[in-house]
Parts: C-alpha cells; structure tokens; sequence
C-alpha cells in the first residue's frame, strides 16, 4: 500500500495572482483550473466565463465519483479532503440551437443582452469590418447627429436606405449608400438580430428569458456562475456574445458596483488568439482580457483575478503570456515550452520531461522559480466524461423546462 | 534511528552463505559487468585445516551466525530502550505472548524486536512517497510536489567500488 507523506507546507508567493495553465488536450490542465478556482468560492465571485458544447462549466454540482480521482485524492490529501458539490448557477445565452433542443433543464437560465447597452461605437464594432463599411455607418451615425441607436433602428433604418426612399436621398446628399455595404450590413444586423442574442420580445421576457444580470450574480458568492454559449449556432455571434459579456463586466467593475473580489476562469484562451486578422469585436475581447491583466491585482473597488488556460503556449500573443505571474504546466511539447524560459531559468532536461509528462503531473513556475514535478490534485466536483450527458442529468434532477411555446421559437 | 534500525535490519538479513563477486571490466569502449557467486569462506580463504583449496563453510557459518547475534543484540537493545521510552513494554510482553527472550538466539531477539518496532509504529510496511503542498499567497492549495525518491546507494556503493565515484557526485 502506498501512503503519501507530506511535509511542510511551501507558501509561492505571487502580487499578482493571474495564472496560466498550457497542457495539451488530456493532460490535466482543465482538472487543475477547475480545482483551483473552485477553491476560491465563497471568499471570491468565481465565473466560468468560456464553456461551450461539451458543457464543461455544468459538472460543478455534482461530487466527484470517478474511482481514480477520488483515490487520488485520498492518497495526495492523506483522507482529509473528501469530494465536494457546489452550488452552480447555469447561465446560457439565448440562441437558434434552443430551437433544435426546445426543452432544458430547470435550473439553466437562459439570458440576453438588452439592445440598449450597445453603444454605436460597439454596433459599429460588431457590423463594420473594412474602411468602406467604418465610414458608412460614421455617416449613418452623422445623420442621427451622434444619438444613440440600437440594433432594430439601425436594422430598420437600412431597410428603409436599401430602397427608393427619403432617408435613401439624405445618405446619398451625404455621399454614402454604395447598395453592396448596405446590404452587407442589413445583413449582418439582421443575423445578430435573429440569433437571439439581443432578443427582446416583452412576452419572452422574463417568462423564458432574463436579461443578463451580473449584479445578481456578484451577489451570492458561495456558488460558481457558468456562462455558457452553447445555444449559440455559429461562431460569429459566438464572439460578439463574449464581447459583450467581457465589456459588462469591465463596466461593472469600473463603475465600482461591487467589492467582491471576481475570478474569472477562461477556458481556452487560445480561443481568442486562434485567428490570423481578427475582426474588431475579437480585438476588443483580447483587449479588455489584457486590461485585466495589466490592471494587476485589482480593478475599481474589486480584486480581480484571471485564470485562463490553453493548449499551446505560443497560441498566446507575446504581451498576453508575458502578463501572466503563474504558470502552471502539464505535458507541453518541447519548441512550446521552450517560451517559458523568458520567466524562468529552466535547465533544459526539465523542458525536456515536461513534453513526457503523464496524466496529471505538472511544473509550476511562479514568480520566476520553478518547481517540478508537482502533481495536482482532481477536482472534487465531477468533471466532464464523455459518456456523461450532463444535460440529461440535470433534467433528471431538476426537471425540463419546455420552451415551444415561446415567440423565439414559435417565430424562427 | 530509524535509518539505524532500517541499516541493521537490512544488514541482518544479508547474510548469507553464498555471496556474489561483481567484477567491471572495459572492453572496446563498453564497460562489462560480470557477476559471479561465490562462497563466503572462500573469499574469506578459510579452508579446512590441512588444504588449500576446500572452503570450511562450517566455519564460516559460524562466524555468520556470530555476526547476526551480534546485530540481533543491537536491534533488541534498540526495541528495549524504545519500549521503555513509550512505557510500553508490559503491553507488547503481553500482545507478543512470550515475556523471556533468549541473548543467545538472534531469531528470537529479531521477531521481537521488529515486532515491537512494528507495534510502536516506527516501522512500517507500507511504502511512502514524500510530497510538499504548496499553496499560493492567498492560502489555496496549488498541487504537490513530489521529493525525490532515496537513491539504491547500496547498488550504487557496489560499484562505486570498482569503477570509482563519477566526478559529478564528488
């Protein structure tokens, strides 16, 4: 039988707590992040900010039950640590696959933006994506002398322009309306529209959908809140969605609304990195995750910590990983790894292990030491199994809610 | 003392009647280990009286067994001194059944003693790994890291005698 002895314990101090996890997919990058941050509840306001198809961010309810992992934690904690279920608050963002699903569990909320907390600048971010289609919608903006307008004026304005009409003559008087950027932007309006994202029927709401509301989320600390754009169809909407979500809550934070401390977990960073010329409404996503981190350990009233994780080290922009003070690295290949010595002195045999590193082992580097070979400690709530339909789970439990007969569905 | 008690333990139940000769040669860049076993009286050249050549094993097995009295006394002084340490003693009498142990038979002082370093917890048959928590500066816990496990230095002294020490470990 094998014991774990554990010595003293060694504190790693960082002034800035923003951790980085690289690991290749299976390795353990996600058990540690979730572990990690679970830890925090109750002290800080924890989010899962990035959970998609396979519903990673909807496990945390449940304890753990994988025979491995418990025994694991019995064996790495000498029986003190016992598996653990948290509160979670599942929130998902209205999109077209509800109306393939139709039915969901109870406990899932399902949320939207109010079109009113866009501004122009963001319309114009979210729309626009050459100088031809920028300058058209700054003349649209200067005919409307700079008023604010949301996402259904603007669409219908260009459905008015698109035609023989007066407000055709005055952006033609302006020198704008070439018809293939306004249709090009009808059209982008019209799929941001329909996605279901700004949905804003007053019968929807709030007897199927909420609008998105992050101070009561703040609120209540002792549960985890997952955001998660499953529902979302396409990848598009997908970012303009973490866009969004990212900018409410800088705006939140800045506003000083709250002084709860809000960690936030991002799974898959490289998500936001992984495009050649991103678009603006991406850019501002990567923007708004680099003020973060550059703002160090707090924002407005709050203390604000980052948790991200990613595949490959060098998916993330040279600015972005430098920004980090923690890095926590399960088996990486060895040109990757080879980024961590800007932070550490490394000898390269332990670069070397690092790329034959099993299951669940890592090297920490934090304030510019490295410790290795660490091994981390599973998660105490369930995590994601392939052969475990979380969904079907929470139905069991909770029960579905039936969402055929609401005009989002009965309309599309 | 444990490392003592571990030693003598180790050392007791090493010997043994037939011992093994390692021999490390280089040979066209390649360094060959051979290992050949042998008679302990034969390497000690202790031969019946009279010849040359024909090992006196009964000797030999005596002073063995001389040796292993000797480590069975020390490893049964060690058990005694912890006993009486814990204020134990009476107790493990009673669980161990036989209160009289001979000084003349190293078996009976060896189960005792170990029995005693076994039911005093300072022994134990379960096999350890060391592992340091490490939390960050908040207090959570990061993970653990794993300490090195104890080099076979026995193995390592062995052939340590043959090919010297590596100028590394100097």
């Amino acid at each position: 039988m094998r014991l774990n002895k554990l010595t003293n314990v060694l504190v790693l101090q960082s002034k800035t707590p923003h951790t980085l996890i690289g690991g290749i997919s299976g390795y353990g990058k996600g058990v540690w992040a979730e572990a990690y941050v679970t830890k925090h509840i109750g002290e800080w306001k924890v989010f899962d900010i990035n959970s998609e198809s396979r519903g990673e961010g909807m496990f945390y309810g449940f304890k753990q039950e994988n025979n491995a992992m418990v025994e694991r934690i019995d064996y790495l904690s000498n029986g003190l640590v016992k598996p653990k279920a948290y509160d979670n608050e599942i929130i998902m963002f209205l999109g077209n696959n509800l109306k393939k699903l139709k039915r969901l569990p109870r406990n899932i909320k399902i949320c939207v933006f109010n079109e009113e907390w866009i501004t122009n600048e963001d319309l114009k971010n979210f729309l626009a994506f050459n100088e031809s289609q920028i300058g058209f919608m700054d003349t649209v903006f200067e005919i409307h002398d700079d008023q604010h307008i949301t996402l259904t004026e603007f669409y219908e304005y260009m459905m008015r322009v698109s035609m023989p009409s007066k407000e055709r003559q005055q952006l033609k008087d302006f020198g704008g309306g070439h018809y293939m950027t306004i249709n090009t932007l009808k059209r982008r309006a019209r799929s941001l529209l329909r996605s279901g994202l700004f949905w804003n029927d007053s019968k929807d709401i709030p007897d199927y959908f909420e609008y998105l509301n992050l101070d009561k989320s703040v609120r209540y600390p002792d549960a985890i809140t997952t955001y998660s754009r499953y529902l979302i169809d396409n990848p598009y909407t997908s970012y303009v969605c973490m866009n969004v979500l990212i900018k409410k809550f800088i705006e939140y934070i800045e506003l000083r609304e709250s002084e709860v401390p809000l960690l936030f977990y991002v799974r898959e960073l490289n998500d936001f990195y992984r495009m050649k010329d991103p678009p603006q409404y991406v850019i501002e996503i990567q923007e708004n995750l680099d003020k973060i981190l550059r703002k160090g350990r707090f924002l407005g009233k709050s203390k604000i910590m980052l948790v991200c994780d990613t595949q490959l080290l060098n998916d993330i922009p040279t600015y972005m990983f430098n920004s980090f003070n923690k890095y926590i690295l399960f088996r990486l290949p060895l040109g990757d790894s080879k980024r961590i010595l800007n932070k550490a002195t490394i000898p390269p045999q332990y670069l070397l292990a690092l790329s034959r590193l099993e299951v669940g082992y890592y090297m920490g580097v934090i304030s510019g030491a490295f410790q290795y070979p660490c091994m981390a400690l599973p998660t105490l709530h369930k995590k994601a199994e392939p052969d475990f339909d979380v969904f079907e789970h929470l139905t069991n439990l909770y029960g579905a809610k039936n969402y055929s007969s609401s005009i989002f569905i009965k309309e599309g | 003392m444990i490392e003592i008690i571990k030693s003598l333990i180790k050392e007791y139940y090493s010997k043994r009647r037939i011992i093994t000769d390692m021999y490390i040669f280089k040979s066209r860049g390649q360094q060959i280990i051979n290992v050949f076993p042998g008679l302990h009286a034969q390497k000690w050249k202790l031969f019946l009286h009279g010849t040359t050549d024909i090992p006196d094993v009964e000797q030999a097995d005596k002073i063995l067994d001389l040796e292993r009295l000797e480590i069975a006394k020390q490893l049964y002084d060690l058990a005694l001194r912890s006993l009486d340490y814990k204020q134990a003693k009476n107790e493990w009498n009673r669980i161990y059944g036989k209160a009289h142990i001979s000084e003349n038979k190293h078996e009976e002082m060896v189960n005792y003693s170990m029995g005693a370093f076994f039911w005093l917890g300072i022994l134990t048959p379960y096999e350890y790994d060391i592992s340091e928590p490490q939390i960050d500066e908040s207090g959570k816990l990061l993970g653990m890291r794993l300490k090195p496990k104890e080099k076979p230095e026995d193995i390592l002294k062995e052939v340590e005698k043959y090919v010297g020490k590596s100028e590394e470990e100097d």
